[in-house]
């Protein structure tokens, strides 16, 4: 039996999300990364060779300016407490990121966007000021049927 | 002579582009891993804007991610309504693009 093929379903959700959520933002940026210049970590680290760092960036699903804030958006769509893991890592590496230098100085927000509600994954996020948005479509539905997720 | 038809992205340099009818088209390529001949399908646009100035070239990835962003863009009407800045970030079986919706 052949595989289905592989389909970007994170990246299509984040986009629809944030065209219906923030469609007043100022600006986005989808699939950005994160944390400093790979050359500038081999640099701090000359004995990780800068492939790794190169290879291993990290990358946020996305980045917008809304209201004045810098939002650092991270979307789950099978296991959403991974992405409150992300998101931590990521906060303190936004003010060392080179491509996010023109808006280090907005406040950030850190929000997890994910379809099923779970009281446990927002109770954990909030402690870490993670807002979490519970955000439906019926293709994200019909996709976790299909893995036997809902 | 090089004929300029495709819009070519530099490593980690933003090109910002107007994307206009966005497609699937079939090409056969060569596999840079194999050396053979084989069929793929590529997402096209046509580029009536190319870092700002009116230009007339098509743009086209093979890549599944980037394919599945402005394809995203394509149909909620972002595409039509905005410029995207593409940043290619090459790293082989890693490669990525970030999208900058203008």
């Amino acid at each position: 039996m052949s595989r289905k093929p592989y389909e970007q379903r994170e990246r299509r959700y984040v986009q629809e999300y944030v065209n219906e959520k923030f469609s007043d933002r100022d600006f986005v940026l989808y699939n950005t990364p994160i944390g400093p210049a790979p050359e500038e970590l081999s640099k701090a680290h000359p004995e990780i060779p800068l492939e790794h760092f190169r290879r291993w960036r990290l990358w946020a699903d996305a980045v917008l300016g809304w209201k004045g804030l810098l939002v650092l958006v991270e979307a789950k769509l099978r296991n959403p407490k991974v992405g409150v893991g992300y998101l931590l890592e990521y906060a303190p590496l936004v003010k060392q990121t080179p491509e996010l230098r023109a808006y280090v100085n907005r406040p950030l927000q850190l929000r997890l966007v994910t379809p099923r509600q779970d009281p446990r994954i927002i109770d954990m996020a909030g402690t870490h000021g993670i807002i979490v948005d519970i955000f439906y479509k019926d293709w994200v539905g019909e996709y976790l049927r299909e893995v036997g997720l809902m | 002579m090089v004929l300029e038809n495709f819009v070519r992205l530099a490593p980690e340099r933003e090109k910002i582009l107007k994307l206009v009818n966005p497609r699937i088209e079939e090409k056969t390529i060569t596999d840079p891993k194999t050396k053979s001949p084989k069929v793929v399908r590529s997402w096209v646009a046509d580029v009536v804007e190319e870092d700002y100035i009116p230009t007339s070239k098509k743009f086209s990835t093979l890549s599944e991610k980037l394919a599945g962003m402005l394809q995203t863009s394509a149909l909620s009407g972002d595409l039509a309504r905005y410029r995207v800045g593409i940043t290619w970030y090459p790293r082989d079986y890693a490669t990525e693009y970030r999208v900058r919706i203008i």
